[in-house]
């Protein structure tokens, strides 16, 4: 039978859920901007340890590794982003007047011939084809254009970052204050658990898309694979999604090999390389990165990423399962604190 | 307002112009708690940063006997009883600079005994994930604070050794009669 205090407890949560859902609709930039800042924070935070268990003052040390990480992004950026908007650039030429343009037609007339008992006239593929590609792209530039915004967000998190790094113990340790002396300890050990188990997964997620990222570009380069910069930061990206995300990686970059050679003889060699990486990873990146206790199972996964994607677009369904993630992570320490203080039975 | 509360000009003036720096009279206070003899003003002040101040009326729980124990406490003002709920007796009552919990900073067994305000009183928590903190970002306060600890506790381990031996030596004499 359920208890008072059970039904308050699911209650409780229902409203809290209900709240943040209600904040991340209303105002989603600035959550987002929040989290962004919370997750740099997360990461750069043991460096900034580091540097004050070496004798630094907390501000010197978060200021310097802000500083440090802004210089790292900044470089990144710098040859980076022409490489890339380079590389979405030719691949949109490629695309519009290259062999595959011709190809297409033909690709028509085979599927109409095969076809002929539905009398089916005409397709019209290339027309919708060339749109779908050129929807895609612009939609990609409109993002790397929209500079203003991107700017301010930037900024804006950059900014919180430097405050979480440099006073989130005092953060802490004032939303700690609040809290009545009944459930003080409980709170303080809750907190601390989530805060050492969140840690420990964004770090681990965002280790591994980075490992995974850069073995993709060092494996696409030597196969001689066109845009493999591109293909290795999808990979990365992708790879923030389970199951769905590596078949992505691989197809995409199938695809731009396809496009760009106009031939289907690249296609096996990257689909073997991709099941190896995805092999090396699942036996040993996360296992190295990720905690298991956070796997999520296969249909939450499912799930999640439709709900994002339904919600939030491509960077809903990209942002979903870490999300879930987080919120596993603090559901089960808040379970397992509130269950150890005896508050749920 | 009654007459105990009211403030003499005297006191008033202290109050106002003399009054002593309250953050002097915490690491005065953190100075006597015996594990943190040794330390810096500097440690002391980080030690201070990352305590918990936390206020109890008279009655109040500060934590029940098992509890999982997250960390210690030192009293700032006040007084706090250490309760044996199992056997409803009172173990001892602690007053101004004394410390209690100090075993839950190394584990979080279950309390195994309440503590609650004898009257309002004003306590310092240090606990297990800030000492764990100040090992990682001051490892050399850290490892000051752990050490006196280890010295805290192996001394009441002798002590509880000795009463054992004393107690099995009065038990088998007994037996011998």
């Amino acid at each position: 039978m359920l208890t008072n205090t059970k039904i308050l407890i699911v209650l409780l949560l229902l409203a809290l859920a209900a709240l943040l859902a209600l904040t991340v609709y209303t105002i989603g930039a600035i959550v987002a901007m929040f989290l962004l800042a919370m997750l740099f924070a997360f990461v750069i935070t043991p460096a900034v340890d580091w540097l004050e268990s070496h004798g630094l003052h907390r501000t010197l040390a978060s200021t310097l590794m802000f500083l440090l990480s802004l210089g790292a992004f900044a470089i990144v950026v710098y040859f980076l982003s022409p490489l890339i908007y380079d590389q979405v650039l030719t691949l949109q030429e490629r695309v519009s007047f290259g062999e595959m343009r011709k190809s297409i037609p033909q690709l028509e007339d085979e599927l109409l011939r095969n076809l002929s008992f539905l009398g089916v006239q005409k397709l019209g593929l290339t027309g919708k084809i060339e749109s779908l590609v050129s929807t895609l792209f612009d939609n990609i530039l409109n993002i790397a254009s929209g500079l203003v915004g991107l700017v301010i967000f930037v900024v804006m998190t950059l900014i919180s970052t430097f405050f979480l790094l440099k006073d989130g113990r005092k953060l802490k340790k004032s939303l700690i204050e609040i809290v009545p002396n009944q459930f003080f300890e409980m709170s303080m050990s809750i907190l601390h658990k989530i805060d050492w188990s969140l840690g420990a997964y964004l770090r681990g997620i965002l280790m591994d898309a980075f490992i995974i990222g850069l073995i993709t570009t060092f494996a696409m380069w030597l196969l001689d694979v066109p845009n493999y910069i591109l293909i290795g930061l999808v990979a990365a990206f992708a790879n923030l999604v389970p199951y769905l995300g590596p078949p992505t990686a691989a197809l995409t970059a199938s695809t731009i090999s396809v496009i760009t050679l106009s031939t289907f003889a690249q296609v096996p060699l990257i689909l073997i390389t991709f099941a190896l990486i995805r092999l090396l990873d699942d036996s040993i990146v996360q296992p190295l990165t990720i905690s298991q206790s956070v796997k999520l199972h296969p249909l939450t996964i499912i799930f999640t990423i439709l709900i994002g994607a339904q919600l939030f677009g491509l960077f809903g369904m990209l942002f979903a399962v870490p999300v879930a993630g987080v919120v596993k992570v603090i559901a089960s320490e808040l379970y397992f604190g509130l269950k150890r203080y005896r508050a749920v039975y | 307002m009654n007459d105990s509360e009211q403030q003499s000009p005297r006191s008033f003036l202290w109050d106002n112009f003399f009054q002593r720096d309250p953050e002097k009279d915490i690491l005065t206070l953190l100075r006597g708690v015996p594990m943190f003899e040794g330390l810096s003003r500097s440690d002391l002040k980080a030690i201070e940063r990352i305590l918990h101040r936390r206020k109890y009326h008279a009655g109040e729980y500060i934590f029940r006997e098992g509890d999982p124990g997250l960390g210690m406490y030192i009293i700032e003002k006040g007084e706090v009883s250490i309760v044996a709920e199992s056997r409803s007796t009172e173990i001892t009552r602690l007053g101004k600079g004394e410390f209690f919990g100090e075993m839950s900073l190394f584990n979080e067994r279950p309390r195994n005994a309440s503590a609650l305000a004898f009257e309002d009183t004003k306590l310092f928590g240090f606990f297990q994930p800030d000492l764990f903190g100040l090992l990682e970002t001051r490892p050399r306060s850290g490892v000051k604070v752990v050490t006196q600890l280890a010295r805290i506790l192996a001394e009441r381990l002798y002590k509880a050794n000795t009463e054992n031996a004393r107690l099995a030596s009065e038990l088998s004499l007994k037996d011998y009669r």
